[in-house]
């Protein structure tokens, strides 16, 4: 027999309250199913991962020694012209991320500018490297940047800590997502009492991230992991061939370009 | 009912206004699902009203708890403190968890927490309850008790939408079936479906 009160529609009138625990709920999901949104591995590869990778270090590391103003001129040039086979939808978010980026350090960097100390050459770096590392990050998977640090030959060790890494934060996007949602799916009213949930809700993430942890390490051991990380091979192409060539010309140039 | 990976639970996840439809509306009680979810005041009613049972339940269970995670609900809903303790008390009885009151809920076993999960569901009395796989990991018995549990609250009234992947226990009690699969939906009558028994076999299939 059911309770009386199941037979009988509710009739009450939601109180609204600003500022509970989930106050922010739009934001906290959208960051959350990032974190949820498994990395994808990409069957058609626009780069070798390896290539690629070289690229952005390279890139990064003459923006990071030169103040040279034509060689941050060509380094622009290149960044911008690795944008054009991306995209639209993609150019837009990496412009998107890369503004926000650059004007959050702008602020930071602003009072250096209000005291007449700032550097505008400095700026103009600190955005190409946003926009090379973004570009970078935007159009390679997770699976890729980990192939390229192995064919670096990065410890298997180091690599497999950054795949689990990945891995763990994907689980914990996921659980919250979905605390989320169980908790919106029963806030009926007021959300008193729901900023005590956030304990319980962190001590069951823990619970959740040690017991994972706990059952990949015994399907890793019951599967015979030697601690060897395996990887795709991939051949290199006429892109590839092409990048390394403007690879090799950037770096002469801005040999040549330092010295003089 | 359908196989893994057709969509099933992202319907329940629109339904339940998660998720928004890629194309297509959603319409509760003449309204725009979207609109009513614009309005903080509609969207909580909308979320009285329309109850959902997640399938892992270890997501649903946040509080430190069995009742308070039986009250959560109820506390929100103006209810005076004894209002809250009868719900959880009756919650309590319908599952026979009177001995876990008090217990965590991350420590009991999965049918007890599919059970907590789906209690406090229903101690806010909602309307329609979505339940995603409801019977899985469960006994026989268990099976046995919840379709009648079920088939009492559609009895009360309530539209019970449930994923499940037992045809043969939930025939007797299910009145019309949505029936994923080869990228298309079709939806049969109980007595449409016994009268189809390709579509039967393909359904026991699943």
């Amino acid at each position: 027999m059911l309770p009386h009160w199941m037979y009988e529609k509710e009739d009450y009138e939601p109180e609204i309250k600003k500022g509970g625990l989930f106050s922010n709920e739009k934001l906290l999901k959208g960051l959350l199913s990032k974190l949820h949104t498994e990395s994808k591995v990409c069957k058609k590869h626009p780069f070798h991962p390896l290539v690629y990778l070289v690229n952005i270090i390279i890139i990064s590391l003459i923006l990071c020694f030169t103040y040279n103003k034509y060689v941050i001129w060509i380094i622009g040039i290149y960044a911008a012209a690795l944008l054009l086979r991306v995209s639209n939808k993609t150019l837009l978010k990496i412009i998107k991320r890369t503004l926000g980026l650059f004007v959050l350090n702008l602020v930071l960097y602003s009072p250096s500018i209000i005291l007449g100390t700032g550097n505008y050459v400095f700026l103009i770096k600190m955005f190409l490297l946003f926009l090379s590392l973004i570009t970078y990050a935007s159009t390679t998977s997770v699976y890729d940047f980990l192939t390229a640090l192995k064919q670096l030959h990065v410890p298997d060790f180091i690599i497999f800590q950054v795949d689990i890494f990945v891995k763990h934060l994907h689980i914990l996007g996921s659980f919250l997502l979905k605390v989320v949602y169980a908790i919106e799916a029963r806030s009926v009213g007021s959300e008193k009492g729901q900023n005590k949930l956030m304990g319980t809700i962190f001590g069951n993430l823990y619970l959740e991230m040690v017991k994972f942890g706990k059952e990949l390490y015994n399907a890793l051991e019951a599967r015979a992991f030697t601690g060897k990380y395996d990887y795709m091979i991939h051949k290199l192409n006429w892109k590839d061939y092409t990048l390394i060539f403007i690879q090799a010309v950037l770096l002469v140039l801005v040999i040549l370009i330092g010295r003089g | 009912m359908g196989p893994n990976g057709s969509g099933k639970s992202t319907l329940f996840q629109i339904l339940e206004g998660f998720l928004k439809p890629t194309s297509g509306s959603l319409e509760f009680e003449g309204k725009d699902l979207q609109e009513l979810l614009a309005n903080e005041v509609s969207k909580k009613k909308f979320h009285q009203k329309v109850g959902i049972l997640f399938q892992n339940v270890d997501t649903q269970l946040f509080n430190s708890t069995v009742y308070d995670e039986i009250a959560f609900g109820p506390k929100q809903m103006n209810l005076s403190q004894n209002e809250v303790d009868q719900r959880v008390e009756d919650c309590l009885n319908l599952f026979n968890l009177n001995s876990m009151r008090d217990s965590v809920p991350y420590n009991l076993s999965g049918g007890e927490k599919r059970e907590v999960a789906l209690a406090s569901v229903l101690a806010l009395n909602p309307d329609v309850i979505l339940l995603d796989e409801p019977l899985v990991g469960l006994t026989r018995a268990k099976r046995n008790e919840l379709i009648e549990l079920f088939d009492k609250l559609h009895q009360a009234g309530k539209t019970i939408i449930l994923i499940t992947h037992y045809f043969q226990q939930i025939k007797d009690v299910a009145t019309d079936y949505l029936i994923f699969g080869n990228g298309e939906i079709v939806k049969k009558t109980g007595d449409e479906l016994k009268a189809d028994p390709e579509l039967i076999h393909q359904v026991e299939e699943y």
